[in-house]
């Protein structure tokens, strides 16, 4: 038995029916206590990367100060060994740990990965490291979620579908936005819509929301400027934003692409060193002039959604967090990387605003609209998660008109990223971990065959049950089978062995013992049928308007439509 | 028969019991979580404040002294643990704006930014007016010069248009415009009948413009 499975004695007492109900009555009662404890969690978390950063960085980080290089060094250090010796399980962003866990650990994730989560991205993040808290919070919920099911004692079929309520609740309190925090867990850890965990995924999403906002205000996350468009000529603009954001996000994931395996090929001990190295780089980025690259960046983010940059430095900005990033973010150092992703997409986004204010200024659409969008751009290319990416400006942003800029950058920027980049950085970062999780972007685009897709022509004979076995005789021919069309207006499918030795006078309904076929319609998928073949050789199939018989479906007539469809069609 | 029903009718009885208790446990995790992120979160908000006040004065400090660049960094500081503090915005794009011709572009586009939000302040439009002078931007410079003159002012709003008008004329001097200069002075010069040392100023720039003829 795994380490996941919660057996308790009082289990084997009760029928599983009980169980059942039981679990169901604690289900959501679970979801609100994870949300909650999950929200109080990361605002605790945000608050320990405050003031760790006062700490260690102190109030304000201005270039030339020697402690930017040296802390985030010395810390990188710590985290390394760390990371090495107590916490093992904690590198990486956290989304695809908790995809693991969902996948292949049954939903376990350990309170020590929870507690050196907590810990390591905090001081990570804290002591200047570019990486973002979001991703470790997602992680965190779904740990907590782990941590909780697992005490109170809830059944292994039931220990996996926590995980993606509680990292729904994590990122929800991270975002303080439920509504993208749930689709992005659906997106890119579920895969696909699920009624059977949406509803706790709702409430528990809700629950970390409402106690974050408790402490940080109803406001959301970045103090958004007005946001407006003003001439529609500008969506020729955003068009160019969504393409500079595909480019900029290609650029993103090629790098980690390549650095991440690359530092993880090399020996041991110089493993060990690789989150101090990365200290020390975007420690000098932060030295030599850029200190707004270290650490999240909101502060950078708010800036630049309030035109306090030059368009060079912008870009300059956008620039040097894909590498600090990337440094950070490959050398194993834990933390995430949608507040990086978020930065870059601002500061692009900024950039574009301001260099269009400048040279056209006839389009005077706002710094901030643009920065905005942006954001939603560069989430949609490098992460992936183009449904999320718009909803997230439109939650964060509180306002509608920005829909058509979201919508048209957002998908240039996500077709371009797809087409020049096929695999996802999450997948492609599971990929060079070993391991084998599921696409999400294949699981969402899974087109699910149906029924009518395995439809075959009715070829049997048909015949009433008021008619007598002479009747059914003399129709059925070679095959041997007939289908019976009963008074109730449901189906029989009889065989020829049924008949013989029947006296020719007896009536089918006689032979057919009030049993019918399932009822089966053209939309099902074709797994509702594939229970019942083994009882008929084939099966109706009717409209669901009228009941008129629409076709049979047999067994190799699935198997064949099943092998179409693996082979491509 | 009777014997397992009782045994059942025991275990669900003690794993009501389990479930209480575990909702209780959880509620006093949930309890002690709540104060302690309280308290975190009651010290860094304190911290916060503490810092702004104390880089907001500082920044007042250096720029009512004349160090623009100091005040600069200081408003920027302060910006970042009170961001949005509409005053300081407006104190430190003014400070990007007193701080020379290396700041005119940050300056500009800060004001900007406040001008997204405020495009009818007249304070703001004045500021960008002669940012954009100074950027060599003429047609945006009058643009922004009379949107501050028909602008929202927040006291003595006569005066300040009065004043808003006679710096552009005297832009439009310095452009060789002297047909709108004319125009803007006349404006001038009839709104403020009785006041000697407006009408000597017009006088002075009217006849700078016929010289200039």
């Amino acid at each position: 038995m795994s380490k996941a499975t919660q057996v308790t004695p009082e289990e084997n007492q009760l029928d599983a029916r009980q169980m059942q109900q039981r679990e169901e009555r604690l289900f959501l009662l679970l979801s609100i206590f994870i949300g909650v404890i999950a929200g109080l969690l990361v605002v605790s978390f945000r608050m320990a990367i405050e003031w760790l950063q006062v700490l260690l960085l102190g109030s304000v980080s201005e270039p030339y100060h020697l402690r930017l290089v040296l802390i985030p060094a010395g810390i990188g250090l710590i985290i390394a060994i760390a990371t090495r010796y107590v916490f093992p399980n904690v590198r990486g962003s956290g989304v695809n740990q908790t995809k693991a866990a969902l996948y292949i650990h049954n939903g376990y994730i350990s309170f020590r990965t929870v507690i050196g989560k907590f810990l390591l991205s905090a001081l990570a993040i804290g002591s200047g490291h570019s990486l973002g808290p979001e991703d470790p919070s997602l992680q965190i919920g779904a740990g907590v979620a782990s941590l909780i099911s697992r005490r109170v004692g809830i059944s292994r079929r039931k220990l996996r579908i926590f995980a993606p309520v509680g990292a729904a609740a994590g990122l929800a309190a991270a975002f303080n936005a439920p509504i993208s925090a749930i689709l992005f867990v659906i997106e890119e850890v579920i895969g696909q819509w699920s009624a059977a965990v949406l509803g706790s995924v709702v409430l528990s999403a809700v629950a970390s929301v409402v106690v974050a906002r408790s402490f940080w205000g109803a406001e959301p996350m970045f103090r958004i400027p007005e946001v407006v468009l003003r001439d529609p000529r500008e969506l020729l603009a955003y068009a160019v934003l969504g393409l500079a954001g595909g480019i900029a996000a290609l650029i993103f994931a090629k790098t980690i692409g390549w650095l991440h395996p690359w530092l993880r090929k090399q020996p041991s001990a110089l493993r060990i060193l690789q989150p101090m190295l990365a200290g020390l780089i975007v420690g000098g980025i932060g030295y030599f002039g850029f200190p707004q690259v270290m650490g999240a960046g909101y502060d950078a983010i708010d800036q630049a959604m309030h035109s306090q940059f030059t368009w060079e430095m912008l870009l300059m900005l956008a620039g040097l967090k894909i590498a600090a990033t990337s440094i950070s973010f490959s050398s194993g150092t834990p933390g995430g990387m949608f507040a990086p992703t978020l930065f870059i997409g601002a500061t692009l986004g900024a950039a574009l605003g301001m260099f269009e204010k400048k040279f056209f200024p006839g389009l005077n659409g706002s710094i901030g609209s643009y920065a905005l969008v942006g954001m939603g751009v560069l989430f949609a290319a490098f992460l992936r998660a183009p449904l999320t990416s718009v909803f997230m400006v439109l939650e964060v942003s509180q306002n509608y008109s920005i829909v058509l800029p979201v919508i048209l950058a957002n998908t240039i920027a996500y077709t371009l990223s797809r087409s020049l980049q096929p695999v996802p950085i999450f997948e492609l970062l599971t990929k060079q971990s070993g391991m084998v999780l599921p696409s999400m972007e294949e699981i969402r685009e899974e087109d699910e065959l149906r029924l009518e897709d395995a439809l075959e022509p009715v070829t049997v004979p048909v015949v009433e049950d008021s008619n007598n076995v002479a009747d059914a005789m003399q129709v059925m021919g070679q095959e041997g089978v007939v289908m019976v069309h009963c008074g109730d207006g449901r189906w029989y499918v009889m065989q020829r062995d049924e008949i013989d030795g029947s006296g020719r006078d007896t009536l089918i309904k006689e032979l057919t013992h009030g049993e019918r076929t399932p009822v089966l319609y053209p939309d099902l998928p074709l797994a509702k049928a594939l229970p019942h073949l083994e009882r008929w050789d084939l099966l109706p199939v009717i409209s669901r308007a009228g009941g008129a018989l629409e076709g049979v479906v047999t067994l190799p007539g699935l198997m064949k439509r099943d092998h179409n469809s693996l082979s491509g069609d | 028969m009777t014997g397992s029903m009782e045994i059942k009718r025991r275990t669900r009885r003690e794993l009501l019991l389990h479930d209480a208790l575990a909702f209780f446990v959880l509620t006093l995790v949930t309890a002690a979580l709540f104060v302690m992120t309280l308290f975190l979160f009651r010290s860094f908000t304190n911290h916060r404040a503490e810092e702004a006040r104390a880089w907001t004065a500082k920044g007042q400090q250096t720029l009512y002294a004349g160090d623009a660049e100091d005040a600069v960094k200081a408003f920027r500081i302060a910006l970042t643990f009170a961001p949005g503090t509409p005053a300081n915005e407006l104190l430190l794009a003014q400070s990007l704006a007193a701080a020379g011709p290396t700041h005119t572009e940050e300056a500009y586009n800060s004001f900007l930014g406040l001008w997204d939000a405020h495009p009818g302040d007249g304070q703001i439009n004045l500021q960008l007016a002669r940012l954009a002078a100074r950027r060599g931007d003429p047609a945006a410079a009058v643009r922004f010069y009379r949107a501050a003159i028909d602008g929202r002012w927040d006291e003595n709003g006569a005066v300040h248009r009065r004043e808003g008008r006679l710096e552009l004329a005297r832009f439009l001097i310095a452009q060789h415009n002297n047909a709108a200069a004319r125009e803007e002075l006349l404006v001038v010069a009839g709104n403020w009948p009785r006041d000697e040392a407006v009408q000597g100023e017009v006088s002075d720039l009217l006849a700078k413009v016929g010289t200039s003829q």
